[in-house]
């Protein structure tokens, strides 16, 4: 199983809620301070007995101890996320793990299924690649429209490897079957190496494959979409 | 004197003359940076139209071509042609004027400003020829651009530009770098730092002590120098800090930026060996993740070489407005060490998705990015510590200073949120990192530039930039940039992907409010570049006009002094003796405000995040920002009710989107409420009020209790989350320093009675 921030229960709305409160907080910080600049105890106290007085309560050495203890704290808080850790438990078990290899092109993806752990047994399943707007992807359809599907399931690790035949593309996929979404997960997909990332659906449905990576004038009609079924 | 009177009117300057070489390349500098600025802004512009559809090109993959053109162009020449190019012409002003001595090599500084204006230059033609890889030019997209894109001839251009730009930026650091560690300068400040009795003790205008142009110059030698120039000396005991002479905190953020530059600058270098190798020879193949890796340790450090240099001046430039001088503070030195190690590394968070990258690699860039947030932090802290009721003289300069420091700072809060490596999952390469960009490097850097234009024009000059046309334009850029800024960042959230020249329909609802902030923004500059080149060519006023004009400001300022201070009234004895409480009421106030805030924050829990909550979370989010100004500046009656109509309105054009009316009522009349209760408080309008907030806020609280109860008995469902603890924990400050103003209020009476 691995870990990852959506399964703590922290998303993208609760990212906006902080940042929104964050930003609130700090304006009204600000406000206070530009205000205070005509208030009539900038007149009575003045700039110097201000300085003086914050000094000696040590307000700047508290706010640094505040600031850093503040960031171990979210640093401890965030590095359960990081790839070593939250890949753990799935590195370990690579028996129960379901491959997926992806291969990345401009502007196409095409899907292989790896089988389970070491049995790469499973036959070539499909890509399914499919165009938005105006443009028609010509090669993208002509090379690689081949027939079957990747068979996923909901909640089963999944690992997928991932290699670039020219550049550097981004491999995402969305919250849902919408052709932009919240991404669930991403990795890049840089050429000339195999790149892992380890995922459990949860919830089965349609999700969307979109290149998050800008590759070509065609980037953002690199698109495919990821089926995954009920366990 | 003229000297003397302009420093009347632009408040103490150091005495240090500027050559006259200097001052005519420092113009140079601005006049063909904010040129540069003009291109990019009005390629924002293009981009912002081919999203909005208004213009499509003979066919779709022509219009995605100029977009992505545009986009590469606009990002390199915000970056080298107008960002760099300032903070390289001010910065040699600068170190100049608080170093006390003139440049190492002033034929170093000519040939750094033509190899940049050349590589920009360069950029623009390869731009013409639709070369469009993106800014960060990850390669091999350059050498790879799929069908019907850019030629290699483009691409070797936009190449040989990074080229020329690159080595104008190492000739910078190294001009920069000699003028510091050669020969004597200009140190000794931190002797203002006294007694143990009085050792914070702050020197005014009046008090020669600590005087910036008082300085002596000093033969430092090259330990001392090395440890006082990157601010480290500020962390040393107070009995060691004193035996090291220190350098002006200008000079101190100049040198640092040089030094992370010229160091990150070799990943620039390496990147452009690679690409230069792959073209002669095709069977050559590269390490293109170590090739990517190698440009962001140049593409972070570039981001924050356009912040330093100003944030070094903004020490100066902030108390210069309140009309005192630069005093010694440790804590304002205490951040540059932590800048100068973690710049060189934060480049880490730039390859986070990079999966084949080792283990430490991934592991240092959450380190990283928590390692700058922390001097980040003290830097906001320090600065507007200067401001606190300092008196200020609010001019152009003095408000792009503090507009810079509040996008900074947002831009600041975005970036922390990405770095995690959990979080970031699911904002890289979203419109959200756009958002965070714009608002470090639009909101921060470009408005500390134009901030420190309309600060530098004048020393140089002798003529002050029209204060109308430049409050326009601060106006303009204000209003435009932070709502472009803050608009990326939400719909990043919303899962709007970066860099997509044809704009899916569920976000083209978005385009026409970024046309309308892009071309705020472009306005704004129009009005800029007129009043610039109007100054720079009028006339000089004689020694007559500037006397009569400064004596008469002069005067308008004493009056207003005078009124200020005024004589107190008696029947206001007893808010006398609670003055010294001021910040009680504004705590009470600002508690109750912002549980009304949250209040409406949570109002989009029940309708998911769909566009039209979006705008209503953005109008409701900037009208109540707004409404703080008339209640703590006691604007009256009239400005309070308009705030309350307001807020109702806002909630009129939210009842036409789908939603749960039972939470909604609830949440909206509580909103109210406690927004309203702010004004009692600051009004002070007495104990009946304050008992009614009390009673009021209590019931509120219990109500909540109740519904969120396991066993609820009313049937809801009320979100029991981390906002609404916020809201309950805010409540309970609310109820207490209401208490407390009660309690001293009666205890002031008593005394005086």
């Amino acid at each position: 199983m691995v870990l990852l921030a959506s399964d703590l229960g922290y998303g993208v709305s609760w990212l906006a809620q902080v940042l929104t409160i964050s930003i609130v907080i700090a304006t009204g910080f600000f406000v206070y301070v530009a205000l205070s600049t005509k208030s009539k105890n900038a007149a009575l106290a003045g700039f110097d007995r201000i300085k003086y007085n914050l000094h000696k309560y040590h307000a700047e050495r508290y706010w640094a101890i505040f600031v850093a203890s503040m960031l171990i704290w979210l640093w401890f808080f965030g590095y359960q996320w990081m790839p070593p850790f939250a890949f753990s438990s799935a590195v370990q078990h690579p028996e129960k793990v379901h491959i997926v290899k992806v291969t990345a092109g401009q502007w196409f993806w095409r899907f292989e299924d790896g089988g389970t752990g070491d049995n790469n047994t499973n036959p070539l399943s499909l890509n399914i690649s499919r165009t938005r707007g105006n443009v028609v992807n010509t090669q993208s359809i002509s090379s690689d429209n081949s027939a079957g599907q990747v068979r996923i399931k909901a909640g089963e690790t999944v690992k997928f490897v991932a290699h670039s035949i020219d550049v550097n593309h981004g491999f995402g996929v969305l919250s849902s079957s919408n052709q932009m979404d919240s991404p669930l997960m991403q990795m890049q997909v840089v050429p000339g190496f195999d790149n892992v990332f380890y995922y459990t659906f949860n919830k089965p449905g349609t999700y969307t494959i979109r290149c998050l990576e800008y590759c070509g004038w065609n980037h953002p009609y690199m698109v495919s979409l990821i089926t995954v079924e009920t366990a | 004197m003229l000297h003397k009177e302009y420093e009347r009117e632009q408040g103490p300057a150091p005495k240090y003359q500027i050559s006259k070489e200097l001052s005519d390349l420092t113009k140079m500098f601005i006049v063909s940076s904010v040129l540069y600025f003009i291109v990019a802004g009005s390629l924002a512009i293009v981009m912002r139209i081919i999203q909005s559809k208004i213009i499509i090109l003979g066919n779709q993959p022509q219009t995605s071509g100029l977009f992505y053109a545009a986009l590469t162009v606009h990002g390199q020449i915000m970056f080298f042609g107008f960002a760099s190019m300032i903070t390289v012409g001010i910065s040699y002003y600068l170190i100049c004027k608080f170093g006390k001595k003139e440049l190492f090599s002033m034929r170093l500084a000519i040939w750094s400003f033509s190899l940049l204006n050349a590589g920009a230059i360069f950029l623009i033609i390869s731009g013409t020829m639709f070369f469009g890889a993106g800014w960060y030019n990850l390669m091999p997209l350059a050498f790879h651009p799929g069908n019907n894109g850019w030629t290699t001839f483009s691409a070797v251009l936009f190449l040989m530009a990074d080229v020329m730009i690159g080595v104008g930026l190492v000739l910078f650091c190294i001009n920069i770098m000699a003028t510091v560690l050669s020969g004597k300068i200009a140190a000794g400040i931190q002797k203002t730092e006294q007694s143990d009795d009085d050792k914070h003790r702050y020197v005014s205008a009046e008090d020669d002590r600590g005087r910036i142009d008082l300085l002596s110059m000093e033969n430092m030698a090259a330990s001392l120098r090395w440890v006082s120039i990157l601010g480290i000396s500020s962390w040393f005991p107070k009995r060691y800090r004193s035996e090291v002479p220190a350098v002006s905190i200008v000079v101190v953020g100049i040198f640092v930026n040089a030094t992370v530059l010229v160091v990150g600058i070799i990943g620039l270098f390496t990147q452009l060996a690679v690409g230069f190798s792959f073209l002669m020879n095709p069977r050559f193949e590269p390490n293109w993740l170590f090739t990517k890796d190698a440009w962001w340790f140049f593409g972070h450090p570039i981001v924050y070489f356009t912040l330093f240099s100003f944030l070094g001046a903004a020490y100066y430039y902030i108390p210069r407005y309140a009309k005192k001088t630069v005093p010694y503070d440790k804590w304002a030195y205490r951040s540059w060490p932590f800048y100068f190690i973690f710049t060189m590394l934060v480049f880490s968070h730039h390859v986070y998705m990079d999966m084949p990258n080792p283990v430490w690699l991934q592991m240092l860039s959450q380190t990283a990015s928590f390692g700058i947030i922390f001097p980040s932090g003290l830097t906001i802290m320090t600065v507007m510590m200067y401001l606190f009721r300092s008196r200020i003289k609010w001019n152009i300069s003095s408000m792009f200073l503090l507009a810079g420091i509040v996008g900074w700072t947002f831009g600041g809060l975005a970036g922390a949120e990405t770095g995690w490596w959990g979080t970031d999952l699911y904002l890289h390469n979203t419109l959200n990192i756009v958002g965070h960009i714009h608002l470090v490097l639009l909101m921060g850097s470009v408005l500390f530039g134009l901030g420190m234009i309309y600060s530098v024009i004048p020393d140089i000059t002798k003529k002050n930039l029209g204060n109308t046309l430049g409050t326009i334009h601060f106006g303009l850029t204000v209003i435009g940039g932070f709502g472009i800024s803050l608009l990326f960042t939400y719909l990043g959230f919303a899962g709007f992907i970066r860099r997509e020249a044809d704009v899916p329909q569920q976000f083209m609802w978005a385009m026409p409010w970024m046309l309308f902030f892009a071309l705020t923004v472009g306005f704004g500059q129009i009005v800029f570049v007129y009043n610039l080149f109007h100054t720079l060519k009028r006339k000089k006023p004689t020694k007559e006009e500037l006397r009569f004009e400064l004596d008469k400001r002069y005067r308008a300022e004493k009056e207003e002094e005078e009124e200020h201070v005024g004589p107190v009234m008696s029947k206001d004895i007893k808010h006398l003796r609670m003055e010294n409480e001021t910040g009680l009421y504004y705590a009470g106030a600002a508690a109750t405000a912002l549980v009304g805030i949250l209040h409406l924050v949570i109002v989009p829990y029940f309708v998911g995040f769909g566009s039209n909550t979006s705008i209503f979370f953005i109008a409701t989010g900037i009208a109540q920002i707004f409404w703080t100004v008339p209640l703590i500046n006691r604007w009256g009656k009239l400005w309070y009710l308009l705030g309350i109509a307001g807020t109702v309105v806002l909630i009129g054009l939210y009842l036409n989107v789908g939603f749960d009316w039972k939470f909604v009522v609830f949440y909206i009349v509580t909103a109210i409420a406690q927004i309203f209760w702010a004004v009692p408080l600051i009004k002070r309008w007495g104990k009946l009020w304050y008992l009614l907030g009390i009673a009021g806020t209590v019931l509120l609280t219990l109500f909540w209790n109740i519904v969120n109860a396991p066993l609820s008995i009313t049937g809801l469902a009320a979100p029991y989350d981390d906002i609404s603890i916020a809201v309950e924990v805010l409540q309970v400050v609310f109820i207490t320093i209401a208490t407390v103003i009660i309690i001293k209020e009666r205890q002031s009476k008593t005394i005086l009675l």
